[in-house]
């Protein structure tokens, strides 16, 4: 029995983003707080960047044990995470924090199967995906064929209102947006000033589209071996983190959004209820399609979707700003 | 063992392995990789990492700029361009003493703008090159170094692949990298072809006089090189105005070049297929370096000696011109430790941090990076371009293509000097252009 | 293992003659990509389809890259090696080769199941791409079992060029 013996347990945390984005800041945070409940008693060794391992492998190396924990987007591996893929759905949430509530409470609920070989430690979402254009798009009128670059759910939803989606990764987009390749970018609003965005895309539209679904996971071996008081403070840190998440991000986006007025005189315009309206309708039959889907892997399509609407309905009106 | 000790171990494994044994190198790197992942974690973890790796590495759109450069750069080897290009400029500067290395330099410089490979550059310049030089009694380690070092422009002057992934990784505007690339190459061919002069004045028998071509032989050979201006003006445009990836530029060279040699009827039934499968084993070649890399670099990684090393260089409280050249010389090692391309892969993301919060200009320091890496391939032992010109012609062995070669270090060092001197007059004033 | 050695032979061949067709359709993808995109009509699945192409060709090219000693060998120190010592490094060499890349290559297939079992789409395009991935396996099986060949060539003391 060796959880008495005080060396420190080592725990490997892969990311696949830079460093200095959302979903590596709270990885930070995460093991700094893990490092000061257990005592130091356990320490985490973070790897942003993909430098541990590849954006898509990192759940498979997790399993197998390359890494001890990591995170990853479950939207960026269509298919293969069924559940998660409701939350991606565009029902509307408005805010990063109720969309990452919405998600955790989903997958405690339904404990899908595709995560049977891991130990959760915790779930949060990007804000919903905005319109950053080169030239504003004051109604679904200006979006008519303009080619944009997205991911995840993003590609059919901006086919289903109407725009051109071109899907390639978040590194190649400056690039593509200078040289004219795509007219903007459908993506969470902090990277205005993450990757400088609000340098050359002056405008934004609030459309609420979307979101992209992130799990951060471990090595169930690995977790199997931590002693008890350990896996008391990683546990009771799981949802905690999910609405810390959720919050850091949210504040992020609105200082990003400042940052870039004050910047670069960058304008935030709003759709009307008549577009926002016309975007739901447009993109109603992607819920419908999903139902059936999920129904036909003999999942409750329909009872996950109602459980979607009614989390949405009641973490939107607990952090109704 | 404390993880970065391990990998400080793993290094010199992978070098004795290298050294002593016949194992090739991109493979010597995947496998000492595999194998310290494994011992750093476990096995089924290595297992998990080296397929997904290699699936990754395959399948990454970045890197398939490769074969569409070496393909441009074949069609115009079998459709007979370089040899045009060849004769032309030896005409122009044939008579001079060791005007025939000047020419090659020359003509790899303009080659290798087109191809954006050093080594395809490396390939069809020593088919080209070395017998004509070997005509004229030229000592072989003049032919070969002047080459391998010709070649390194291919990485370069723009379209340039080191550019590309430090723009990709950086996420800085490969056009504005392209543009203030051009004054930084100009410098460097100017000083290895300089490097010529000094190696013909030391030992005048390497490079004997050719014969004086008339003005209007001259002028004559000239017409043959327009479909190559015509191609170089084409992806130019693209690149820096246009609408297109480096993926993009490269394939729509590679039809234009096509279509150039089936419209002059200059491209044979044989010559597109040696093209291709040349092509094919050439970017085998160069993916699977870049795969041994890759994967070295996740061995380190795991052992955290890069984070450690940089973090530890970073806090050393060094004024930032010696904390600069300490990068450079980690640049300089590396790249003679590695791959150049795999080493800028592996230590970018831990370095370039460093020198932007020293203020340095991001573009700027993409040159100096960039001309460093070329360097790393004639540096010893792993300069990738030495290897090829010593594969190709088979008569001259790798070590007096590396000896060849190493005359021409100084000018890379000169030219990171002049670029530190002078980073506005070198770099900014071209690049600002750019939006 | 004469017939063995031709078979390998003219497997590499074969995949020679995909992986050219696969360099030349991705020469003529993303032109083409670059054409469409003038006329405003870009294919939104070219970055994806450009990169599984590049994987074929690239997977295609091992065997015959490995059969014509492409790869790049640091040969400073064992071109010195007297020819007993050389030739016992040969072995080593592909013996290792084989026994590596055949490693790989079967965690590459064990990839591509793992995608197939899971049921993971393309990112853009939604297609299934397995079988991208067991083509890559294929690429490393035809690499270990031309190293195959020329191990026992090593044994039998075939003559060397
Ligand atoms: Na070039
Ligand atoms: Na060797």
């Amino acid at each position: 029995q060796t959880s008495h013996s005080q060396a420190t347990i080592t725990l490997k945390y892969a990311n696949f983003p830079p460093a200095t984005t959302f979903p590596c800041i709270q990885m930070e945070r995460w093991a700094k707080e893990v490092e000061k409940r257990t005592a130091g008693k356990v320490k985490i060794q973070t790897f942003p960047g993909g430098t541990l391992l590849p954006a898509k492998n990192i759940f498979d190396g997790v399993i197998a044990g390359t890494a001890d924990i990591g995170n990853f987007a479950m939207s960026y591996q269509p298919g293969r995470f069924p559940i998660s893929e409701a939350i991606d759905l565009p029902v509307g949430f408005t805010t990063a924090k109720a969309a990452s509530m919405a998600l955790y409470d989903l997958i405690e609920k339904y404990n899908p199967k595709e995560f049977e070989k891991v130990k959760m430690i915790t779930l949060f979402t990007c804000p919903p995906a905005d319109f950053m254009t080169k030239t504003a798009v004051r109604s679904l009128k200006d979006l008519k064929g303009m080619e944009l670059r997205t991911s995840g759910t993003g590609t059919e939803v901006l086919k289903r209102i109407g725009a051109t989606p071109v899907g390639m990764p978040q590194s190649e987009a400056p690039e593509a947006i200078q040289k004219g390749i795509v007219k903007g970018n459908v993506s969470s609003m902090e990277i205005l000033k993450d990757f400088n965005f609000a340098a050359y895309l002056p405008f934004a539209t609030e459309a609420n589209l979307f979101v992209v679904s992130f799990a951060v996971v471990m090595n169930k071996d690995k977790w199997n071996s931590l002693p008890a008081d350990v896996k008391k403070v990683i546990d009771d840190m799981r949802r905690e983190q999910a609405e810390w998440t959720g919050k850091y991000v949210d504040d992020h986006v609105q200082e990003s959004l400042q940052w870039s007025k004050e910047k670069y005189n960058h304008q935030l315009i709003k759709l009307s209820k008549t577009d926002m309206d016309d975007i739901a309708k447009l993109t109603r039959p992607m819920i419908d399609e999903y139902i059936k889907k999920v129904n036909g892997l003999g999942l409750p399509g329909d009872q996950i979707v109602k459980d979607v609407y009614s989390l949405r309905a009641k973490y939107e009106k607990q952090y109704t700003k | 063992m404390e993880g970065p000790v391990v990998g400080v171990y793993g290094i010199i494994v992978m070098f004795a392995i290298l050294f002593l044994t016949k194992i090739p190198a991109a493979f010597v790197m995947a496998l000492v990789g595999f194998l310290g992942v494994a011992y750093v974690t476990s096995f089924q973890a290595a297992l998990g990492m080296i397929g997904a790796d290699m699936w990754n590495i395959f399948s990454s759109y970045g890197l398939t700029v490769i074969p569409m450069f070496i393909l441009v750069g074949e069609f115009a080897h079998y459709g007979g361009y370089n040899n045009s290009l060849y004769s032309a400029t030896y005409k122009w500067f044939g008579h001079y003493k060791g005007g025939l290395s000047i020419t090659t330099i020359m003509a790899c410089a303009i080659f290798s703008a087109i191809s954006g490979s050093n080594t395809a550059t490396a390939a069809t310049m020593s088919t080209v090159a070395i017998p004509e030089m070997k005509k004229y009694n030229y000592h072989p380690q003049l032919s070969a170094g002047s080459v391998a070092a010709g070649a390194t422009l291919g990485v370069l002057i723009p379209p340039s692949i080191v550019l590309v992934v430090y723009g990709l990784y950086t996420g800085q505007s490969i056009g504005k990298l392209f543009f203030g690339n051009v004054i930084p190459s100009a410098i460097l061919t100017v000083l290895i072809a300089s490097t010529v002069f000094y190696i013909c004045w030391r030992h005048p028998d390497w490079g004997p006089k050719g014969p004086r071509s008339g003005w209007i032989e001259r002028i004559k050979a000239l017409p043959d090189l327009v479909d190559i201006f015509i191609l170089f003006g084409i992806i130019m445009y693209a690149l820096f105005t246009g609408v297109v990836t480096a993926t993009e530029a490269a394939a729509a060279s590679c039809a234009i070049a096509l279509v150039l040699c089936l419209a002059r009827r200059k491209l044979s039934w044989s010559g597109f297929l040696k093209s291709v499968s040349d092509t094919l084993w050439i970017s085998c070649l160069v993916f699977m370096i870049v795969a041994g890399a890759v994967i070295f670099g996740r061995f380190l990684a795991v052992t955290r000696l890069p984070f450690e090393a940089a973090a530890m260089i970073g806090s050393l409280a060094l004024p930032s011109w010696v904390l600069f050249w300490i990068i450079i010389a980690c640049y300089i090692i590396g790249g003679c430790v590695m791959d150049a391309l795999a080493f800028l892969l592996v230590s970018l993301p831990i370095f370039y941090p460093i020198v932007m919060q020293m203020g340095y200009d991001p573009i700027w320091f993409g040159q100096v990076i960039c001309i460093v890496t070329t360097m790393g391939s004639i540096m010893p032992p792993i300069g990738i371009c030495c290897y090829v010109v010593a594969g190709m012609a088979k008569d001259i062995p790798l070590g007096t293509v590396f000896r060849g070669s190493f005359y021409y270090i100084p000018s890379y060092i000169l030219s990171i000097i002049v670029l530190m001197l002078f980073p506005y007059a070198t770099v900014m004033i071209l690049s600002d252009l750019v939006r | 293992m004469k017939y063995f050695e031709q078979a390998i032979i003219f497997l590499n061949k074969i995949f020679l003659i995909v992986g050219g067709i696969a360099v030349l359709a991705l020469m003529s993808v993303a032109t083409a990509n670059v054409v469409l995109r003038i006329f405003h009509i870009p294919f939104r699945g070219a970055y994806e389809l450009v990169s599984f192409i590049g994987a074929i060709v690239i997977a295609f090219a091992l065997g015959f890259t490995q059969q014509r000693k492409g790869h790049i060998v640091v040969d400073i120190l064992t071109e010195r090696y007297p020819k007993g010592l050389s030739k016992a490094f040969d072995i080593v060499n592909h013996l290792v080769t084989m026994i590596f890349f055949t490693i790989i290559s079967w965690q590459i297939y064990r990839v591509g199941m793992q995608i197939w079992n899971s049921g993971e789409l393309s990112e853009t395009l939604k297609i299934i791409y397995h079988p991208f991935i067991f083509a890559v396996s294929l690429g490393f099986i035809t690499l270990s079992l031309t190293a195959l060949v020329q191990l026992i060539t090593d044994i039998q003391g075939g003559e060397e060029k």
